[in-house]
């Protein structure tokens, strides 16, 4: 129905585009297993995936790997202390401390869900936007909405207070505190 | 050219052992941490051929790893423009909490300079503006990215760098002088404000007339910001003012940015944020000045799926047929 894009030149514009090719005859193979195109219901949006050298395969393979070794090894419990300069990163922590509370099934999921937003979106403007690794204690973290929770604080209210706490450095407070007792 | 023979030699070494050991430590490490970011945006500008247009503008991998209590590794590599353009963005070593509460860096980083986004916090939908990195214009390069070793010390009140670089942009360890660039960032905090400078000189190559970085040619380089962040009730401001000399190219610009929570009185995750940005990229010549204000808004849908409304524009008299609005999508694995 398509005709090959082989040789294509791109694109011109601003046309969505991800190509398929390659330079290296050992990825030949690979062709008849993915489409070369696949048009959407756009029209003319076109998918090409562009493999022109062997580094980013390498380093895709590379990341794969590690994501396995992620999956088989991951941790049960919240880490204590996590420094870290990914947002990404920050984001799947701070989900893990939702998940934990929701998984008590002490309070309702809805309420609980994304209550860490501000707090996140507080940590990327001040410190990622300037290039530092941010510090977050999860365990404390987790502590202080539980608590918080239980003492019957709205979700607004419980918002405000990570963003407060995290500019008065009281987590880091509290993580010392529990560490000399 | 024996001794440059020589020195490109050593220079291959220095690059395969400084790779050897991040692989080794990311070997070692106790907990890595992979993920992917993929950005696709929908925009629209009545002046180009086609209005109306899509494109998946960036995806990121990341490897995040903490090799013990004290010290991690990251390496970043951005795949860009619909995934044609990609490289190595970034690979360093970090030491923690050493004396005087301060870490050491060694690898390629982006330079401690300011603020490095200045549109906004987590990823603009715009990032081609004059100021931002990754744009063509070289003297800002040096806010990019660099191969060097830097140290920071973080106080209560006090925080400062410095560092020392070589080479001439990302992936490029080798440069065509025996001079290294220096680096320095001081940041003093009251309360919830803070006010900073920064400063960068050394040598560069050349620029060509495209605009582009030339191989040849070495031109010294000089830059100084004054940065000043603040945080206001559910605002964050920031802004930065900026100078820089790239041989005889003069430019400068300033920006203010403010990030609005709009959390607790509209919708739950949703933010605004709004930038007003002024660059003037060759000083000598007067016509050349861009005057750009951006508003934006962020909702968080769920954990991972970020949706963004970018509104771009141009207050130049001449150059507000390329206001711009934009729509996109984000996915983190």
């Amino acid at each position: 129905m398509y005709p090959p894009c082989e040789g294509e030149k791109p694109s011109q514009g601003f046309l969505p585009t991800i190509t398929l090719k390659s330079t290296n005859s050992s990825f030949h193979f690979f062709h008849r297993f993915i489409p070369l195109r696949l048009h959407c219901v756009l029209g003319n949006l076109r998918l090409e995936l562009i493999f022109h050298m062997k580094l980013p395969l390498f380093i895709i393979l590379f990341f794969g790997c590690l994501c396995a070794h992620h999956v088989l090894y991951a941790q049960d419990q919240l880490p204590e202390k996590v420094h870290t300069s990914i947002d990404k990163i920050l984001d799947d922590h701070l989900a893990e401390i939702e998940n934990t509370i929701i998984q008590e099934k002490e309070f309702d999921a809805r309420t609980v869900l994304l209550v860490t937003v501000p707090l996140e979106n507080f940590i990327e403007d001040v410190l990622f936007t300037i290039n530092r690794p941010a510090v977050i204690y999860p365990k404390v973290i987790c502590k202080v909405i539980r608590d918080q929770f239980r003492q019957g604080k709205s979700r607004e209210e419980i918002e405000r207070m990570l963003v407060t706490m995290q500019k008065q450095n009281k987590f880091e407070k509290l993580y010392a505190a529990e560490r000399q007792k | 050219m024996l001794l440059n023979a020589k020195n490109n030699t050593r220079m291959q070494w220095l690059k395969y052992l400084a790779w050897s050991m991040l692989l080794a430590a990311f070997v070692y490490a106790g907990d890595i941490k992979p993920s992917v970011e993929v950005e696709f945006n929908m925009f629209y500008n009545r002046n180009y051929p086609q209005p109306l247009s899509f494109q998946l503008r960036e995806a990121k991998l990341f490897l995040d790893a903490d090799i013990s209590e004290r010290s991690a590794a990251l390496i970043e590599y951005t795949m860009k423009d619909n995934l044609i353009r990609s490289q190595l963005e970034r690979a360093y070593f970090t030491q923690h909490e050493l004396p005087f509460n301060s870490q050491l860096t060694l690898g390629q980083f982006r330079n401690p300079f300011g603020y490095f986004d200045p549109f906004t916090v987590s990823h603009s939908t715009t990032k081609s503006t004059g100021l931002a990195p990754d744009t063509l214009m070289p003297e800002f390069k040096l806010r990019d990215l660099d191969v060097g070793l830097y140290w920071e010390s973080q106080g209560e009140a006090v925080t400062f760098g410095l560092g020392v670089t070589n080479g001439n942009g990302i992936n490029n360890l080798k440069d065509d002088n025996n001079f290294k660039d220096f680096v320095g960032h001081a940041v003093v905090s009251f309360g919830e404000l803070q006010v900073g400078v920064n400063g960068y000189y050394g040598r560069k190559n050349s620029v060509n007339n495209d605009g582009s970085v030339s191989s040849y040619s070495s031109v010294e380089v000089m830059a100084a910001g004054l940065e000043a962040m603040a945080y206001v009730g559910n605002a964050t401001i920031a802004m930065e003012a900026l100078v820089r000399n790239y041989g005889t190219l003069h430019s400068a610009g300033s920006y203010l940015t403010m990030n609005y929570d709009l959390s607790s009185f509209l919708i739950p995750t949703l933010r605004s944020t709004t930038r007003l940005e002024v660059f003037d990229p060759d000083t000598h010549v007067p016509t050349d000045e861009s005057v750009q204000w951006a508003q934006g808004f962020l909702y968080t849908i769920s954990r991972g799926y970020l949706a963004k409304l970018e509104f771009v524009l141009n207050l130049e008299k001449y150059r507000r047929q390329g206001n711009e609005i934009f729509f996109e999508l984000e996915y983190e694995l």
